[in-house]
């Protein structure tokens, strides 16, 4: 149940208000996320939650482009993220995961914050982020840290909202990769079941490219597979579906088997999908 | 527009004075006995206005719609039947409150044995789920006609196969809801979204153990129906608490209880044997059908029922033997669901015949067009035929849909396979078979001084646009304009007590006697007019509310003069029309034999749908639906075809997409999130036609239409899939990954 | 004096007394609790009533403009309301997409209504209504009728 509902004004309020209520303290951003779990029966009186709203920080919110890499509030809800001029330019990648998410009337409250803290490791930033190497800058108690997305799940990503606070998510711009996106959905409206992203970076004269793959979903945190594809390999959908197919099974295999057949199926079939979009664009 | 608008109440937006909130405690377990309820906190909770349950006075055992064995208590008194069943009330000040005094009741648990599949339940030695029967087999059935063994000594080929059907979630927008109060005097009104208030109007009464003299129920609009707003425990639990608190109470179920604790559609198992001759004639039929009541019987009976017989009638078949089990589980009850065991057992005999086409080489159209009920056909049931459109709607929806050139294609190697494919139904129009009391409807019609026309009949609109229907029908036979017509919501008090709105009977038999009630007015109406006019009787007409001689058309009145004249007459009363339809040479089905004539007429439907496979993720994608609905007649085709797209969406969803997820009892998918409906991107391009074969029973030659506009999809879908990459997958919902897994299986063989 | 818990959606419908917006999920899935804040579309279940700061909401009652009424018509006539509990959920997004995209697609409009559920008409008729009223409102506006795009038409609590 929702015992409490606090609205704070700077970052500091938000965590010492955090702090005072451990551990029944949760960041309420857009509340799209939040919301719903305080309504299952395993919400009862029996956990008094506190809800601590920091929509109104200002230095939460906004989208800057600052020392060449694309700087977003946490408070950045999925359509304002979709819509966003800076986004489309330096990140366009971004603006299509982001207009993918549920609904409009989902997307006009979720926020950037509230994805990356959902605890859904299948929460359609991870991958993307992860993908361009993104940073988020998340402060607690003890300090302030840049951690990469990559590297959440280990450091301290069950915090998020509980005990510390996302204040920045930093996208370093990099023009030479174009990326292709696939979202896989169990459900007409659902949660992804796998988000595929294929990077392409052509290299030298011998047509060949550096090819990032990147596959998430529930049970299956983000995870990057890197290889020189030759120009062969990216000629036509069989090969890449072949291409693909190495990819995602040397991903499935360091998530040490996660998710089963058939999610390993969609995810190699999705990132060949994206991989096909990715080579459309760049023109191989 | 008054529902766009926001401004029509649903029954959760009622509000009365002094109104509190009730709330259910359900059971965690599938199987349990009650040691003991301790409800001393929860009583003294401030804001807490009534706390009851099963153990505080005797409750009386009871069943629906007159089902002979009463397994039903309204909570639970020495035992739970599965995870959601009803153990306590509480009525508060408000929800919170009432919330929180759920959670201070503590009840004692001792966990049973439980069983969860049917085929565990029917053996010996299986947990019984209600100690005082026998076995876990309330109902059971078995028929004979012809000769089976004959018929399958004649046939060239035969295949047997076994399918399978799930849950399926009736999904209404609008949660179950209800309001009660009780006035000084002991009688009961309930404010319920109930297809049928009659029905309800015994049924509780019985369950509350008082007369049914003391029961009025109002019923208020509904937010959907197809089926599950019959008779629900909701509706007499708020009765209990509001007698208890001496107030008003209004409960409402949360979504996700509602998809725990609903009714949803029987799942039923189903192996048929079916041989058929050279030439293509169908020689004999061999069915054995499982159905899964859940805790109760509810509807389930009669469900199997309808699912053990009604669909011998589509083709010419002779030779059939057919047994047919409920039975009990510890899961959610079971119940009515749009097709009423027609969806489920359309399934298995549709993507059988395809099976047997495919053996003997034959295009699946024509072997349904060789077989086809005709109109006229006395079938091995006893049904009459009066009019059938089958073969026109097979004919109709297969030139539609582009059938020849699709079916003879070369099969795709591609990743995206097409493929098409034919399934048929057909359904009643209201019947006789398990409601004793009478198959048929009743309808006043009231004309003010004013020339404006109030309707009364006892079958509801579920949104569906009857009381549309009704107005027209009773327009044009009073020669006014629809827009002058009001239908009443049924109010037990006042309106008829028909059966109400299931079974497909609105249109034709509330219809019917709505066409009467307005014959008889305009009568009524003639004869003021005719000694107004000095005219004869016999002479006048109406048009556009004028009544005139048909010899000398300046001789005229207004419909309202006339129906002013009649108010001064009669003393202050309106003039009024009374009009009784009983359908005609129908009959309860012998109970042994389940042979007879149940309905007045029959709807007939063939869908074909055309599909695309992604061989590489299983995923099916519906390109285009062709519907061919005989309907008999069509009094409105807007309403019509919008049942039709309506239906045909739900089919897709129980085809393809809808699954509870049931696990050691358990609904596992509790919200629109996992529970996947089809939404608005999921329904392919749809063309509707609609046949009219013209019945000589239904109003103007009409008969029901929304309930088989469901039953044919999922079938046709599946048959598409098997043309598209030869997989025939025989459990309900084909989803991607059952697809993707018969296609490995395929390739590897 | 909210409680901390209740939300938008609750607050219209008990307190407010503003019906109009229905409970048919409480979890964002089903569109039928929808409302315009500040002009864009939201799951009023989403939204607890203390969030609310200034911020202009409009209910399915709020919509009193003539572009409302047309497009409330143009989902009558093109029988796209059935049992009417999805309606008002679905004209108040069919109108923020009107007033962002006064030319929809039939793809705009099933992106616009993807989170609202409907079972009783099978959608085709709601894709035809949106752009029914889409045609409606550009005839109304092509014959220079003071046609005012968004909350200018409404009425805000």
């Amino acid at each position: 149940m929702i015992a409490q509902y606090i609205r704070v004004g700077s970052i500091d309020e938000g965590l010492k208000v955090l702090e005072e209520h451990r551990p029944w303290g949760r960041v309420l951003a857009g509340g799209t996320d939040l919301l719903p779990k305080t309504r299952t029966a395993r919400h009862k009186r029996s956990l008094p939650l506190v809800l601590i709203d920091i929509k109104r920080i200002d230095e939460l919110k906004g989208i800057q482009m600052k020392e060449g890499r694309l700087c977003i509030g946490p408070s950045t809800t999925m359509s304002q993220l979709a819509g966003s001029e800076l986004v489309l330019e330096y990140a366009p990648v971004l603006s299509l995961a982001a207009g993918q998410v549920g609904s409009p009337e989902i997307r006009n409250r979720g926020t950037v914050g509230g994805n990356l803290g959902s605890k859904n490791t299948g929460a359609d930033l991870l991958a993307p982020l992860a993908a361009m190497g993104a940073l988020v800058e998340v402060r607690a108690p003890g300090g302030t840290s840049e951690i990469p997305v990559r590297d959440l799940l280990a450091a301290g990503w069950q915090g998020l909202g509980r005990s510390s606070l996302i204040t920045e998510v930093r996208v370093p711009v990099n023009r030479q990769v174009t990326w292709g996106y696939r979202r896989w959905s169990r459900e007409s409206m659902g949660r992804a079941y796998i988000t595929a992203l294929a990077g392409l970076e052509p290299r030298g004269d011998d047509r060949s490219c550096r090819f990032t793959a990147v596959l998430g979903g529930p049970g299956l945190w983000p995870r990057t597979f890197e290889c020189q594809a030759r120009p062969g390999e990216l000629s036509g959908q069989e090969p890449m579906l072949e291409l693909c197919s190495r990819a995602a099974a040397e991903i499935f295999a360091a998530a040490g088997g996660a998710g089963g057949d058939y999610q390993f199926q969609i995810g190699r079939v999705a990132l060949a999908e994206a991989l096909e979009l990715a080579a459309g664009e760049v023109g191989q | 527009m008054d529902k766009v608008s926001g401004k029509l109440a649903f029954t959760a937006d009622l509000k009365m004075a002094g109104m509190l909130h009730g709330r259910v405690l359900r059971s965690p377990h599938a199987h349990a006995r009650i040691l003991g309820i301790d409800c001393s906190k929860a009583r003294k909770l401030t804001g807490v206005r009534a706390v009851i349950t099963g153990l505080d006075s005797p409750l009386p055992h009871y069943s629906v719609a007159g089902q002979p064995v009463l397994d039903e208590q309204l909570l639970a008194t020495e035992k739970v039947h599965y995870i959601g069943d009803e153990v306590a009330v509480v009525a508060a000040v408000d929800p919170d409150t009432a919330a929180e005094a759920l959670e201070l009741i503590r009840v004692e648990y001792e966990e049973l044995p439980a069983v969860f599949d049917p085929r565990q339940a029917m053996l010996p030695g299986a947990p019984l789920v209600h100690p005082g029967q026998e076995s876990n087999i309330p109902h059971r059935l078995e028929f004979r006609r012809g000769d089976i063994e004959k018929g399958f000594a004649e046939s060239a080929v035969i295949v047997e196969e076994t399918f399978e059907t799930p849950l399926q979630y009736h999904g209404y927008l609008e949660p179950h809801a209800a309001v009660a109060g009780w006035d000084a005097g002991d009688r009961l009104t309930l404010w319920i979204p109930m297809q049928s208030p009659t029905l309800g109007r015994m049924t509780y009464a019985r369950a509350l153990g008082i007369g049914e003299d003391q029961v009025r129920i109002i019923q208020m609009p509904m937010g959907g129906a197809f089926g599950g707003k019959l008779e629900y425990r909701l509706h007499v639990l708020c009765a209990l608490l509001a007698r208890a608190a001496g107030q008003p109470v209004k409960m409402v179920n949360s979504r996700e209880e509602d998809f725990q604790a609903g009714l949803p559609r029987v799942p039923m198992q189903m192996r048929i044997r079916l041989g058929v001759r050279r030439d293509g004639a169908l020689a004999a039929k061999e069915t054995e059908i499982i159905a899964d009541s859940g805790a109760y019987v509810n509807y389930a009976h009669g469900i199997m029922l309808s699912a053990s017989h009604r669909h011998d009638n589509l083709y010419r078949i002779q030779n059939i033997h057919t047994r047919a089990f409920l039975v009990y589980t510890n899961k959610v009850p079971t119940g009515c669901f749009r097709g009423f065991g027609n969806p489920q057992i359309h399934f298995a005999y549709e993507s059988i015949l395809d099976l047997a086409a495919a053996k003997l080489g034959l295009d699946p159209a024509e072997l349904r067009l060789l077989n086809s009920s005709q109109p006229g056909d006395f079938t091995p049931h006893g049904w009459k035929l009066h009019s059938c459109g089958l073969s026109d709607c097979i004919r109709q929806s297969v030139e539609g849909s582009g059938w020849k050139e699709k079916r003879s294609a070369p099969p795709s190697s591609g990743r995206f396979a097409r493929g098409i494919g034919l399934a048929c139904c057909l359904h009643v129009s209201g019947n006789r078979t398990f409601l004793p009391f009478f198959d048929g409807a009743s309808s006043f019609i009231r004309i003010n001084g004013q020339g404006k026309a109030t309707v009364f009949v006892g079958e509801t609109d579920l949104g569906q646009g009857a009381r549309t229907t009704f107005a027209q029908i009773a327009a044009h036979e009073l020669g006014v304009d629809p827009k002058d017509v009001t239908v009443s919501y049924v109010d037990t008090e006042i309106s008829p007590h028909g059966l109400g709105t299931f079974g497909d009977r609105a249109t034709t038999l509330g219809g019917n006697a709505v066409r009467l009630a307005a014959i008889d007015a305009r009568q009524k109406l003639f004869e003021i007019a005719a000694g107004e006019l000095g005219a004869d009787q016999g002479d006048l007409d109406v048009s556009e509310g004028v009544i005139f001689s048909q010899a000398d058309p300046k001789k005229s009145i207004t419909v309202a003069q006339a129906a002013k004249l009649g108010w001064a007459r009669l003393a202050g009363g309106l003039v009024t029309g009374h009009g009784v339809y009983t359908p005609p040479d129908v009959s309860m089905v012998d109970p042994k034999t389940k042979y007879g004539n149940i309905s007045c007429a029959y709807p007939f439907a063939a869908q074909v749908a055309e599909v695309e496979v992604d061989r590489l993720t299983g995923r099916v994608r519906i390109i285009n639906m062709v519907a061919a609905h005989d309907l008999g007649k069509t009094i409105n085709p807007l309403l019509a075809e919008g049942q039709v797209q309506g239906a045909v969406a739900q089919g897709i969803g129980y085809a393809l997409m809808e699954d509870m997820g049931v696990r050691d009892g358990r609904v596992i998918n509790r919200s629109f999130g996992s529970y996947n409906m089809p939404r608005i991107m999921d329904m392919p391009p749809l063309n509707s036609i609609l046949v009219e074969s013209d019945d000589p029973n239904g109003p103007y030659g009409a008969k029901g239409l929304a309930e088989p506009a469901l039953t044919p999809t999922a079938p046709a879908i599946a048959n598409a899939i098997y043309h598209a990459v030869g997989v025939r997958i025989k459990e309900l919902p084909i989803t991607p990954e059952k697809v993707l897994a018969a296609l490995r299986e395929k390739d590897q063989i | 004096m909210v409680s901390p818990g209740q939300t938008l959606l609750e607050l219209l419908r008990d307190e407010l007394g503003l019906t109009g917006a229905k409970k048919g999920c409480d979890g964002g899935e089903c569109g039928a609790c929808v409302v315009l804040i500040n002009g864009q579309p939201v799951n009023s279940c989403l939204v607890l009533a203390c969030d609310l700061d200034g911020d202009a909401v409009v209910t399915i009652e709020g919509l009193a403009g003539e572009d409302s009424r047309v497009i409330m018509e143009s989902f009558v006539e093109a029988g796209a309301v059935q049992c009417g509990f999805c309606s008002p959920g679905m004209v108040l997004a069919a109108k923020a997409l009107l007033d962002e995209k006064p030319d929809p697609t039939p793809e705009d409009v099933a992106g616009a209504l993807v989170g609202h559920l409907c079972r009783c008409t099978g959608y085709l008729r709601t894709v035809e209504a949106v752009r029914l009223a889409a045609r409606s409102l550009a005839g109304r506006r092509g014959r220079g009728v003071a046609a005012k795009r968004g909350c200018a038409d409404c009425r805000e609590i």
